[in-house]
């Protein structure tokens, strides 16, 4: 029933809802409302081996209010209730619903053996063996918390003889000139739980409790020293965010104590291996999480950014800086819970022992960093001993001597006996370290140089390069070096995968520069011989260049659920084009990615058909991902494609 | 013998068009146009009229009008005493599709197109009645400076590019009279018209329009899109009318600057652009976008303009105020093609709405025209790469802007047509827009306006930040 009442919200909001051509009238001088319903639904296209799915179901109800008494005062009130219907659209308990991602092997009932994991690992709660299993939990069906409702609460005053203005509230601010990719535009973190980041930039910015202030430098007559630089009509913009957040994203956590989902834009659960590809696992071995954020509404953690905007060399430029917060995580290791009595860490079945002396640690966890790196990792650990077994299996000599015998525990291979043991580490993702950013873009038509095509257009050039001092990062591959009683840290071999989860963070992690650069050309084209042309196609090319310092640490991309590495130079290409045809009623719209490194494609093509007056909005998107799954962040969603199918009801 | 003739003539015209002559009291009190809509009014009967006649009666009104007339040596009706018209051109005719065809003098004086459009089948005019011509002003600014040019004998001529400067080569649109005047009040080619009609802009020099609605309809004549804004203008110097007066600081390159906001429909809401103009020739405007979806702004160049402003509308950037094309004598030909009278929109809205358009937006249920003398203009696209090959524009002998203007497309197809209804103000002659029809030829679209002006506090509501994309993007 309450599925049903979930299901129904959307469809009896727009249903009721009277129609009007255009926004409410509200007969009130300078007060506008309108407001937007989306409902769509999609199917999965490229799932190996299993035909087409249903895929995410968005849905979307938009209010937005302005009152603009007069032209000191502007009040802005948006919000919206956004969700995914396709949690019950293809519930595990409907008749054939449900998106698999089962084991190769698996015998699917009607299809035979299943072969190709799409490797989502998605939730699998209530699953049973060979069966179909949810495709996403209740995370996204709606999202109600209130900073997921208020997309815009905020006023605006402005000085009447506008030197100043100043905005207050709970909103977002665009920085940068790059399209698709990020560089300046890090005001605010990002949601990335629905479309992860492909999708409209405008969504993606979560909004924050933020005080904005605009001084007009002529205005104020302080100018005079920027114009004898050559910076014309020079204004800077202040932003104090006092409401620190980090980036929403969904982890696929099959895990039984931490079930969550985020369906085809869930990011993998990644699996524990000891190397990044295929080294013989870490048996025995999990993860818990602890997150470490920012204070949420603080002053000692307040973001601050500023922006000087200027006129310069014919064109329009901007010097940047933010000092905030990162908006992703590292790891850090806490610590290490040994469980005594079960082999598939779970200590509600075996028995966690406490802290040992000397191993203090904020989770209660039974050893500390040092010691979780030394036993896991010194000479004659954990890794050894698995190693060795790895070994025995292939032909090898007899294994080493567990070291958590020493704790009790079995050791069948060296007919030991004792109770099955596993290890519990507890790492925390810290997203609590300072960024530092500097920027400048520039932007400018290049009539004075070049006009190409049939109507002699010119392009316009954007630039945008941005420096960031300090950014954390965990290493893929360390030397380990704490010792522990019989683990004395001679161990000088070196840990990859997510191994390097299990080491402390003074090894761990690093912290290096990166150096952004961005140049992009627009261009309106118009096709020779297409005399009936009536709207330029809208083309936009840019080329990425994102420099690591350093990166032959082993930077990770981004620890604890992405364990490639990060080049030094890492390009990207991006091309978008618009085209409006039949007198703009039928838009196409297309936007391509490629990910040199990482050999990844992406490309979304979205159709509109503005056919149906001014308050309906029929639209197509197709998306498509090709990659190594192993390569963010195209690669990533390499079996993603989806077909959606949307309606908006705007007013 | 000759003479004799004429006289006769003028006579005819004056009664046809309900010009009582012999009953006009003293110019300075009044004059031909103000007596010939005091004598419509009172046969009408109509309020609307008597209120037009009231805002014409203003002495104020009364004062401009005579100065200009001196100033330019005649005025419209002085202009008609020298023409011949058809016994039945008159104040008071209706014309509709079904009589139409008994007055065949109509397709001349409306050109052939706006004539097929009365009881047309798409972007048609139902109903289209004759009121009296009235003789239309500029402001005192544009008065005083176009003055100022004469008695100071100001030379303006044309650069390398064909831009408007001094003597000294400094733009003439950037300072001193030049700046705020119509510089050839008889101009002798297509250059010297073009530039009045380029000095003529908005005629305001704030403009605030609050909301303009677009309605775009298809060829079937059905309702298509329907989108809601403000427009703001800006004249960026020597301003007397309106504050800040003399020049806009920050802005000494620039001539002028329009903006544009879009509160509907909702896909479109927050859009924003600014569009500035330089007045050296080979400077491209100042052109940029705020695409909210981006919350970015975007700059566009060159044949952006040509793009149409809205989707589904057949308006571009170049179109704002029916002609907002760079003046560029390398890749188009100005020609004065010949004087004519044509009956166009009247510019009462002031007063009463001349132009009712139909329930659905799509047509014209009512219009209301008047006889004007016109300058007609030819430009010619030499490059072949404009969206028009060529243009006609009906530019007015009082007012210098267009009262009729129609193109051509690139493969010589008649294209596009532009009639709007002036929000006029006789008391100021300051002019603002009430209402375009725009009529695509080619596919049969019609994209209709209503704008409503503000005419109050316009020196406190419009400023700089309108015309700062920046700064636009926040305005509500």
């Amino acid at each position: 029933m309450k599925k049903i009442t979930k299901i129904s919200l959307a469809a009896i909001l727009g249903v009721s809802m009277v129609a009007p051509a255009m926004a409410i009238d509200t007969g009130i001088k300078g007060l506008t409302q309108s407001g937007r319903i989306k409902v769509g639904a999609s199917v999965l296209y490229d799932l190996p081996d299993q035909g087409n799915k249903a895929g995410p179901a968005n849905w979307v109800i938009e209010s937005k209010t302005t009152y603009r008494p007069n032209r000191q005062w502007t009040f802005i009130g948006n919000f919206w209730l956004r969700g995914d219907m396709s949690s019950q659209f293809t519930s595990y308990d409907s008749p054939n619903g449900g998106l698999p991602d089962q084991v190769n092997g698996a015998i699917v009932p009607g299809v035979g053996a299943f072969q190709q994991n799409a490797n989502f690992n998605l939730n699998s709660s209530n699953c049973s063996g060979n069966a179909y299993c949810a495709e996403m939990d209740d995370e996204l069906e709606v999202l109600t918390d209130w900073e997921d409702i208020i997309r815009e609460l905020s006023v605006k005053y402005r000085d009447k003889k506008g030197r100043y203005s100043v905005k207050f509230g709970r909103f977002q601010r665009g920085w940068g000139q790059s399209d698709g990719l990020r560089l300046m535009d890090v005001l605010h973190a990002q949601d990335l739980r629905q479309r992860f980041a492909f999708t409209d930039s405008d969504e993606l910015r979560l909004p924050a409790l933020m005080v904005s202030a605009d001084f007009n430098f002529r205005k104020l007559g302080i100018d005079g020293p920027f114009k004898a630089m050559g910076m014309k009509n020079p204004s800077l913009e202040i932003n104090f965010v006092p409401e620190v957040q980090t980036s929403n994203f969904i982890i696929n956590n099959p895990t039984p104590g931490d079930e969550t989902s985020g369906g085809i834009f869930g990011l993998p659960w990644a699996d524990v291996n000891d190397t990044t590809e295929n080294g013989p696992g870490f048996a025995g071995i999990g993860f818990n999480l602890y997150d470490n954020k920012p204070n949420r509404l603080s002053l000692s953690d307040a973001e601050w950014s500023m922006r000087l905007k200027f006129g310069a060399l014919g064109g329009s430029a901007t010097i940047n800086a933010f000092y905030g917060q990162q908006d992703l995580p590292v790891s850090k290791l806490i610590g290490s819970s040994l469980i005594v009595g079960d082999g598939f860490n779970d200590p509600s079945v075996g028995t966690q022992i406490p802290s040992i002396p000397g191993n203090s640690n904020s989770v209660g966890a039974s050893f500390n960093a040092a010691t979780t790196e030394a036993v896991l990792f010194g000479a004659g650990g954990y890794q050894n001993w698995l190693q060795s077994v790895d070994a025995f299996a292939k032909g090898g000599p007899v294994p080493i001597v567990s070291p958590l015998a020493g704790f009790g525990c079995g050791d069948a291979f060296n007919r030991i006996p004792g109770p099955d043991c596993s290890i519990n580490a507890a790492v925390e993702v810290d997203y609590d370290y300072r960024q530092l950013m500097l920027g400048f873009t520039f932007a400018r038509d290049l009539s004075d140089f070049i006009r190409i095509g049939r109507k002699s257009s010119a392009p316009t050039v954007r630039l945008e390069m941005s420096h960031e001092f300090d950014r954390p990062f965990n290493r893929s591959r360390v030397n380990p070096g704490a010792t522990f009683g019989p683990f004395d840290g001679s161990f000088a071999g070196e840990v990859t995968g997510s191994g390097a989860l299990a080491v402390e963070a003074s090894r761990n992690i690093v912290k290096e520069d990166i150096t952004s650069t961005m140049i992009g050309f627009d261009f309106p084209l118009w096709v020779p011989g297409w005399e009936s042309q009536a709207k330029s196609i809208f083309t936009s090319l840019q080329l990425f260049d994102i420099y690591t310092h350093n990166s032959d640490q082993g930077l990770l991309q981004q620890s604890t659920y992405a364990f490639t590495e990060i080049q030094d130079h890492q390009n990207f290409l991006t091309f978008g084009w618009n085209m409006a045809l039949d007198s703009e009623r039928l838009v196409f719209d297309g936007l391509y990615i490629r990910d040199f490194q990482g050999s990844g494609d992406f490309y979304r093509q979205r159709i509109d058909f503005n056919y149906f007056g001014d308050s309906w909005r029929p639209r197509v998107e197709i998306a498509h991902f090709s990659g190594n799954k192993e390569s963010g962040p195209i690669g990533t969603f390499n079996n993603s494609d989806y077909v959606e199918v949307s309606l908006t009801y705007q007013f | 013998m000759k003479n004799k003739r004429l006289q006769i003539k003028l006579a005819a015209a004056g009664i046809a068009l309900g010009l009582g002559m012999s009953t006009a009291p003293a110019m300075a009190e009044t004059n031909r146009a103000l007596e010939a809509w005091k004598t419509f009014a009172s046969e009408q009967n109509n309020a609307d009229y008597n209120k037009w006649v009231e805002l014409i009666s203003d002495p104020k009104a009364i004062k401009l009008a005579k100065e200009w007339k001196d100033l330019r040596g005649y005025d419209a009706y002085d202009l008609m005493d020298k023409e011949t018209f058809p016994e039945d051109l008159k104040p008071g005719l209706v014309i509709t599709g079904e009589n139409k065809a008994d007055y065949p003098w109509l397709a001349k004086y409306l050109t052939k197109e706006l004539y097929d459009a009365i009881g047309g089948s798409w972007g048609g005019i139902k109903k289209m009645k004759i009121v009296p011509t009235n003789t239309y002003y500029m402001h005192n600014g544009y008065l005083q400076n176009t003055k100022a040019l004469k008695e100071q004998n100001i030379n303006i001529k044309f650069d390398e590019d064909g831009q408007m400067v001094y003597d000294d080569g400094s733009y003439a649109l950037l300072s001193g009279p030049g700046a705020s005047a119509i510089p050839f009040i008889n101009p002798k080619n297509g250059l010297e018209l073009n530039w009045n009609l380029v000095a003529n802009s908005v005629a305001i020099e704030t403009l605030e329009l609050n909301p303009i609605y677009f309605y775009s309809c298809t060829a079937e004549g059905e309702p298509d899109r329907e989108y809601k804004a403000n427009l703001w203008w800006w004249h960026y110097h020597n301003r007397t009318e309106i504050e800040p007066l003399g020049d806009i600081p920050g802005k000494e390159e620039m001539v002028e600057g329009g903006a544009i906001f879009f509160f509907e429909p909702n896909d479109v809401r927050g859009l924003a652009g600014v569009r500035q103009r330089y007045a050296s020739g080979s400077k491209e405007d100042d052109f940029k976008l705020f695409i909210p979806t981006l919350r970015r702004t975007r700059l566009l160049t060159g044949s952006d303009s040509e793009d149409p402003l809205l989707s589904g509308v057949e308006l571009s950037w170049d179109d704002w105020r029916s002609y907002w094309v760079k003046t560029d004598i390398k890749k188009f030909d100005y020609n004065l093609i010949g004087e004519e009278f044509v009956l166009t929109p009247v510019s009462t809205v002031h007063a009463y709405n001349s132009m009712v358009l139909t329930e659905d937006k799509c047509a014209v249920e009512y219009m209301e025209v008047e006889l004007r003398p016109t300058w007609k203009l030819e430009i010619i696209d030499k490059s072949g790469k404009y969206q028009y090959s060529k243009r006609h524009a009906w530019i007015d002998k009082e007012f210098y802007n267009t009262r009729r203007q129609i193109t051509w497309d690139p493969r010589g197809n008649m294209f596009k047509s532009w009639d709007e209804k002036r929000d006029w103000k006789p008391s100021t002659g300051e002019g603002n827009w009430g209402g375009v029809l725009i009529r695509n030829n080619v596919n049969h679209r019609v994209t209709t306006m209503n704008m409503t002006a503000t005419w109050e506090d316009l020196d406190v509501v419009v400023d700089e930040s309108m015309f700062d994309v920046d700064q636009l993007r926040d305005y509500q």
